[in-house]
């Protein structure tokens, strides 16, 4: 028995969003670690992908998360399902300096729905809400609390950033992580109950165990 | 000589698993052929999985019975060689969500010979994003060896 120790969680992040929302500067920003900003804007082309991986602090465990840059221009409609088919995890982006693209929120949303097949709720795992481009104070239509609230109406998780500003554009996708971790945390819990296993880690992980600090879920990072 | 009762995927039997798509330290992959369906291994994300056993000599299968919980698809490719490869497809098949329990699932077995050294199952989709094995029994005889000449009769 082997105690390298090292859990490595891989999810399907669909991050998608009306096109121009500042979908692929978010995913730029977060991928190269804020040296990638794109200024001119070039539209996706079906959809982007990229692989990043984050760690779970105090713990052995890293999430390497699967990005999938969508394309949010109508005219890649019809291939939007194939996309998220499979997905674990989503960010759904809109820009608080345009209404249309707050208002589309519950239609990109249908979609994840959709393609999680409605009978388990859970098979689709985490999704955040993100209200981006906070930098422009002046020309900004929709507000924090307007943002909040939407979020609490779709049971997202609220966050704002600036990829033009570097402002927050990685707190999404960590909170993503934590909480795809804690999804795994909870599935095991769940198979252990099934299989009728105590609560207890079987007996070929004890070591493991040992090494690892006492994680709850719920309240990693 | 072991009875077509017994199952043959049984690591104490010399049974091995040569390849898996994903792994958790904590959840060996051996626990699918320990004969027991407390332990188990569980897939660490992503779509599709991929799980490969072999077994100790050729086995001319009967029956696969697979305990699991959240597979949505299973597929099954098998393989005469001594080497896992040339594997040619025994079945395709739904699974219904085993909602609070597990999933029992007795893979079609579509031809009449399936000898195999070695089976590939795949799980193209999951009831959740996580699946779990428990235990993969397999069950069937060593093949009587191929009659030569004249002797083989059509049934
Ligand atoms: N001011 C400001 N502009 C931004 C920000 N993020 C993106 N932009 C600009 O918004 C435009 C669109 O950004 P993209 O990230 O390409 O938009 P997208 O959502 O990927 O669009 P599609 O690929 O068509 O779906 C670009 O011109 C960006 O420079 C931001 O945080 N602040
Ligand atoms: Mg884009």
């Amino acid at each position: 028995m082997t105690i390298t120790g090292k859990l490595v969680l891989r999810t399907k992040c669909v991050v998608l969003g009306n096109s121009g929302a500042g979908k692929s500067a978010i995913v730029q920003m977060f991928h190269s670690d804020g040296a990638q900003y794109p200024k001119t804007y070039a539209m996706t082309i079906h959809c982007d992908v990229c692989v990043k991986v984050v760690n779970i602090p105090d713990t052995n465990v890293s999430v390497e998360l699967f990005i999938h840059d969508l394309a949010g221009y109508d005219a890649f409609q019809e291939y939007w399902p194939r996309y998220l088919d499979g997905a674990t995890s989503f960010l759904l982006v809109y820009d608080v300096t345009n209404v249309e693209s707050f208002k589309a929120t519950s239609k990109w949303l249908h979609l994840v729905q959709k393609a999680r097949g409605a009978k388990d709720k859970d098979a689709i795992g985490p999704g955040v809400l993100v209200a981006t481009k906070i930098d422009q104070t002046l020309r900004r239509a929709i507000t924090t609390k307007q943002g909040e609230e939407l979020a609490k109406a779709l049971g997202l998780m609220y966050f704002e950033c600036s990829a033009a500003g570097n402002t927050d554009v990685d707190a999404p996708f960590y909170y993503v992580s934590s909480a795809f971790y804690d999804l795994y945390e909870e599935n095991l819990k769940n198979v252990r109950r099934i299989a009728g296993v105590p609560d207890e880690q079987p007996a070929t992980s004890l070591a493991l165990d040992k090494l690892k600090p006492r994680q709850q879920s719920g309240d990693s990072l | 000589m072991p009875s077509a009762h017994e199952n043959r995927a049984l690591a104490s039997a010399g049974a091995k698993i040569s390849m898996v798509t994903s792994s958790d330290t904590s959840h060996p992959v051996d626990n699918m052929i320990d004969g027991n369906t407390k332990s188990f291994w569980m897939t660490t994300g992503l779509f599709p999985q991929e799980i490969i056993v072999s077994l100790p000599t050729l086995i001319s299968i009967t029956k696969i019975i697979i305990t699991s919980t959240k597979v949505a698809h299973w597929t099954a490719d098998i393989s005469m060689n001594e080497k896992p490869n040339h594997f040619e497809r025994l079945t395709a098949q739904d699974v219904d969500d085993g909602d609070q329990g597990f999933q029992l699932v007795t893979l079609n077995l579509p031809k009449s010979d399936n000898t195999a050294r070695h089976i590939r199952l795949g799980i193209t989709k999951g009831h959740g994003p996580f699946v779990s094995i428990h235990k993969i029994a397999v069950y069937g005889n060593e093949p009587t060896v191929p009659a030569t000449g004249p002797a083989a009769t059509e049934e």
